[in-house]
């Protein structure tokens, strides 16, 4: 059961329960493990094998039925776009990332140049003090330049704060990415040997990829794409363009 | 365990923008001493070395998960007094029951803001001084 995480309060009571709750022992996150009585387990194996055997004739039925129909084919095309499916996501995980990554770099260097404006506004103003000019208009000037100054830094450090906490994408979208590959690698897996059930060995072709690539996932290795804009300009000049 | 200002914080993430999140934000609220781990089991080498006060732990994570880790680390007699702060996407009852059951200090829920981050380290400071003190 999937609990809103906005709703902190349940959350917190739920965790302040559990943990007060006397003499609990630590859960795995495994399964736990239920004793089965003998008699039952004779059931509980016949149940398995019925299962089995059922499952065994759907395979057949759907054996046959691919090799009658030429689904053989779209198995194939199936089975030759997960790699790019599973390259195209690592591609998303990769460019969020770095561009989580450049916004941190820049709100550090942001908060770090904010570090050193405060304490030259923070000695200003104990000049100011030391002096006891404050009634003069350039004196009384500065002052209220320097508690706006002060009030608009605390406003800009919370945004810079929100700036970065909303980086925090990264990792929610980079952790269902990783499960999206890993479903993916599995269907791989199993769509291959269905298709090498399926097809006879002489029938398997390579499958010609159609339409607009998008952008280059992986440039490792091919020499059929450009990786930055100055080969991109090259190649324009080289055709005289 | 150090002033809370001088606690020396273990953030444990496999994802290096949640790693320098949580650690810009403890240098924020105070703590400007913490080192970072991609993983239980570089965490758990991390902290053998001592050192430490406190360790913020996500749970997703390859090789030892936060469970795996907090299980880890109330089992080792010179590690089980550290309090460990999860901070996870998973949002599971049976997860967070799990984790309060495995003796982890608080749990805190992704995303999350620096007013909760706070509140619960507070909490836990405080608590972990009470505790020390009686």
């Amino acid at each position: 059961m999937q609990l809103d995480p906005k709703r902190t309060d349940d959350l917190d009571a739920l965790f302040e329960s559990a943990a007060s709750a006397p003499g609990v022992a630590v859960q795995p996150a495994t399964a736990t493990v239920i004793p089965i009585k003998p008699a039952e387990t004779a059931v509980a194996v016949q149940e398995a094998f019925d299962v089995f055997q059922r499952i065994g004739s759907i395979t057949r039925k759907l054996h046959d039925a691919l090799q009658e129909l030429g689904y053989d084919k779209q198995i194939e095309n199936a089975v030759n776009s997960l790699p790019d499916a599973r390259t195209r996501l690592d591609y998303i995980a990769r460019l969020t990332g770095d561009a989580a990554e450049k916004v941190l770099n820049t709100v550090e260097a942001i908060q770090s140049e904010q570090d050193q404006v405060d304490k030259s506004a923070e000695k200003l103003r104990a000049l100011l003090s030391q002096v006891g000019a404050t009634e003069t208009l350039l004196a009384s000037e500065v002052n209220t330049f320097l508690q706006g100054y002060s009030a608009s830094s605390e406003r800009q450090r919370a945004h810079m704060t929100e700036i970065m906490l909303a980086q925090d994408f990264h990792d929610l979208t980079g952790q269902v990415i990783r499960k999206i590959v890993s479903v993916a690698a599995s269907l791989e897996e199993q769509l291959i040997t269905l298709l090498l059930e399926a097809t006879p060995p002489e029938k398997r072709t390579l499958v010609e990829s159609a339409g607009l690539s998008g952008p280059v996932v992986d440039a490792k290795g091919r020499n059929d794409v450009v990786t930055n804009q100055a080969q991109v300009d090259d190649l324009l000049e080289s055709l005289g363009f | 365990m150090s002033q809370p200002v001088d606690m020396k914080f273990l953030i444990v993430d496999d994802f290096s923008t949640m790693r320098r999140i949580v650690r810009n934000l403890l240098k924020e609220i105070g703590y400007a001493n913490a080192d970072e781990a991609d993983d239980g089991v570089a965490a758990l080498a991390k902290l053998k070395g001592g050192g430490f006060d406190f360790v913020v732990s996500d749970i997703n994570m390859p090789n030892m998960n936060g469970f795996e880790l907090l299980a880890a680390i109330k089992a080792e007699p010179t590690l089980k007094h550290l309090p460990v702060l999860m901070v996870t996407a998973e949002a599971k009852k049976e997860d967070i029951v799990a984790a309060a059951q495995g003796g982890a200090a608080g749990y805190i829920v992704k995303p999350f803001t620096k007013a909760t981050l706070e509140e619960k380290l507070q909490k836990i400071v405080q608590r972990t001084q009470t505790a020390q003190a009686a």
